[in-house]
C-alpha cells in the first residue's frame, strides 16, 4: 500500500469508518507486537491495542498527514497508552536488540560481551525515558528518523541529532568504565 | 516516586492464542456508538445552556412589582397608592424638595361597603373587571396648566402672601358632575394663601368626570405646587410653576 493510497483511505474513513479496515489490517500486528513486548502480557496487549485503534478511529479527523504515513501516529497513540499502563503498574520496560546496537555503539571494539552488556544496561537505565524511547523506536522498532520525530513530537533533524548525541554519550560512558 | 525500570534485551515474539481483538467490525460499532453518545451529550449540553440562558433572560426581565389589580372601586387605584396624581408638568419644584406624600388622604369610593363589614367577605368577593375612563379637564390639559400658572402668579404678585414654604399640595375630588369638591391645601401655614389657592381651584374650568362601566364616579386628584421666589419679601417677583408628581 503506497502512502497516497493510505492517505486516500484516511480521508475516506473520516466520513465512513469502515474505510479504515485495510489500514487496521496492515498495522494491527505491528502495533500489537510492540505493545505486547513492552507490556509482557498478551491479553492485556490485545486490549490496549484495541484501545489504540479505537482512539485512532474516533480521532481520525485530528490526523494531519503532512506527507507521512499513519504509522507514527499509531505509535504515538500506542506509546501514550503504554505510558498510562506503566504509570499504573509503576514499571517501565524498554526493548533493545543487542545486534542492532553493536554497530552504532562500536561494541565490537569492546572485549567481553556479557560484561559490556551489563554495563550498558546500567548506563541506559540512567537515561531519561524520552531518550530511551527514542533509541528504542529507532534501533529496536526500526522507525525512520522522521517517523521517530513524529512520534516524539520533534523535527526529523532534531531526532537525528539527539540520537547521535545519545550514542556518543553512551559510548563515552561505556569506554570510561572499561 | 520513580518507576521500576527494566531493559529487555532481544524480547521474544509474543504468542497470541486468540485473535478476537482483530474484529474490526466490533471496533467500528464501538466507535459509532461513541460518536453517537458524544453527539447526544453535546446536544443535551447545548440545550441545557440555552435553557439556562432563556430562563435567566426571563428572570431578569420580570417587572420588579406586580401591576395593580383593578377592583370595584370608583378609581382603578387602591387606597394604598394614594389619590391619583394628574400628569401635569407645570409646577417647578426645587430639586432637593422631597416628593409630596398623602398618607392622610383616603380614597373615596362610589360603592364603599359599610363599615364593620367582615374583611374575609371582602377578600372572597369575586373579581369583576371594571371599564374605567379617567377624568380630564374639558378645556384640555394645556389650558388647565396655563390657568394654574396664571392664577398662582396673580396671587403671588400682590405681595400679600410671603411664602415660607417652597412647596405645597392641593388635594381635590372631581365629583360625578365634574366639579372640584373637598379642596384642601397642605403645608402652607398661611390660611389666607391657602384660601386663595382653594378659590383658584374652585374656579378652574369644568372637568369631564371619570366613569366606571359608563357611570360617572368621583375621583381624587393631588397636585403638588412649587412656589419659587427670588426673595421672601419680594414676593411680587415670584414665579410659580406647577409640576406633576410622576
Amino acid at each position: 500500500m503506497t502512502r497516497e493510497e493510505e492517505l486516500a483511505l484516511i480521508e475516506a474513513s473520516k466520513k465512513e469508518p469502515g474505510a479504515f479496515r485495510p489500514l487496521y489490517q496492515k498495522y494491527y500486528g505491528q502495533i500489537l507486537g510492540y505493545v505486547a513486548k513492552k507490556i509482557g502480557n498478551t491479553a492485556l496487549a490485545e486490549e490496549i491495542t484495541s484501545d489504540v485503534f479505537f482512539k485512532a478511529l474516533t480521532k481520525i479527523n485530528l490526523f494531519r498527514p503532512s506527507g507521512h504515513s499513519i504509522s507514527p501516529w499509531l505509535y504515538k497513540i500506542a506509546l501514550n497508552e503504554i505510558r498510562m499502563h506503566f504509570r499504573k503498574t509503576k514499571k517501565e520496560n524498554f526493548l533493545f536488540d543487542r545486534n542492532t546496537l553493536v554497530e552504532p555503539l562500536h561494541l565490537f571494539e569492546v572485549p567481553g560481551d556479557h560484561e559490556v552488556l551489563e554495563r550498558l544496561e546500567k548506563i541506559l537505565l540512567k537515561q531519561k525515558e524520552k531518550d530511551l524511547t527514542l533509541l528504542e523506536l529507532r534501533f529496536y522498532q526500526g522507525l525512520k528518523f522522521e517517523e521517530v520525530g513524529q512520534v516524539l513530537g520533534m523535527t526529523h533533524e532534531n531526532a537525528k541529532k539527539k540520537t547521535y548525541r545519545l550514542l556518543e554519550k553512551l559510548r563515552t560512558e561505556l569506554m570510561e568504565k572499561v | 516516586m520513580s518507576n521500576d525500570r527494566k531493559i529487555i534485551w532481544n524480547p521474544e515474539e509474543p504468542v497470541f492464542l486468540s485473535d478476537s481483538s482483530r474484529d474490526f467490525d466490533r471496533l467500528v460499532r464501538r466507535a459509532q456508538q461513541r460518536k453517537f453518545t458524544v453527539k447526544v451529550w453535546r446536544q443535551a449540553t447545548t440545550a441545557s445552556i440555552m435553557g439556562i440562558g432563556v430562563l435567566t433572560v426571563i428572570f431578569f426581565n420580570q417587572p420588579a412589582t406586580e401591576p395593580p389589580i383593578p377592583n370595584n372601586h370608583t378609581t382603578p387605584f387602591s387606597s394604598e397608592t394614594g389619590p391619583f396624581v394628574a400628569p401635569m408638568s407645570i409646577v417647578k419644584i426645587p430639586d432637593n424638595a422631597p416628593r409630596a406624600s398623602h398618607p392622610e388622604v383616603v380614597m373615596p369610593v362610589a360603592n364603599d361597603k359599610p363599615e364593620g363589614e367582615p374583611v374575609q367577605e371582602k377578600e372572597n368577593a369575586a373579581f369583576t373587571p371594571t371599564e374605567y375612563t379617567q377624568a380630564y379637564p374639558a378645556v384640555g390639559i394645556d389650558s388647565l396648566y396655563a390657568f394654574f400658572n396664571a392664577g398662582i402668579h396673580e396671587i403671588l404678585k400682590t405681595g400679600k402672601y410671603p411664602v415660607t414654604s417652597a412647596k405645597t399640595t392641593v388635594n381635590f375630588m372631581i365629583d360625578q358632575t365634574g366639579r372640584p369638591v373637598e379642596i384642601s391645601v397642605k403645608a402652607l401655614e398661611q390660611p389666607a394663601l391657602e384660601h386663595k389657592i382653594i378659590e383658584l381651584v374652585t374656579s378652574m374650568p369644568h372637568w369631564k368626570p371619570a366613569t366606571a362601566n359608563g357611570e360617572p364616579v368621583a375621583t381624587w386628584f393631588a397636585i403638588p405646587l412649587g412656589l419659587e421666589y427670588q426673595t421672601v419679601q419680594d414676593s411680587a417677583e415670584a414665579a410659580s410653576t406647577i409640576r406633576p408628581e410622576n
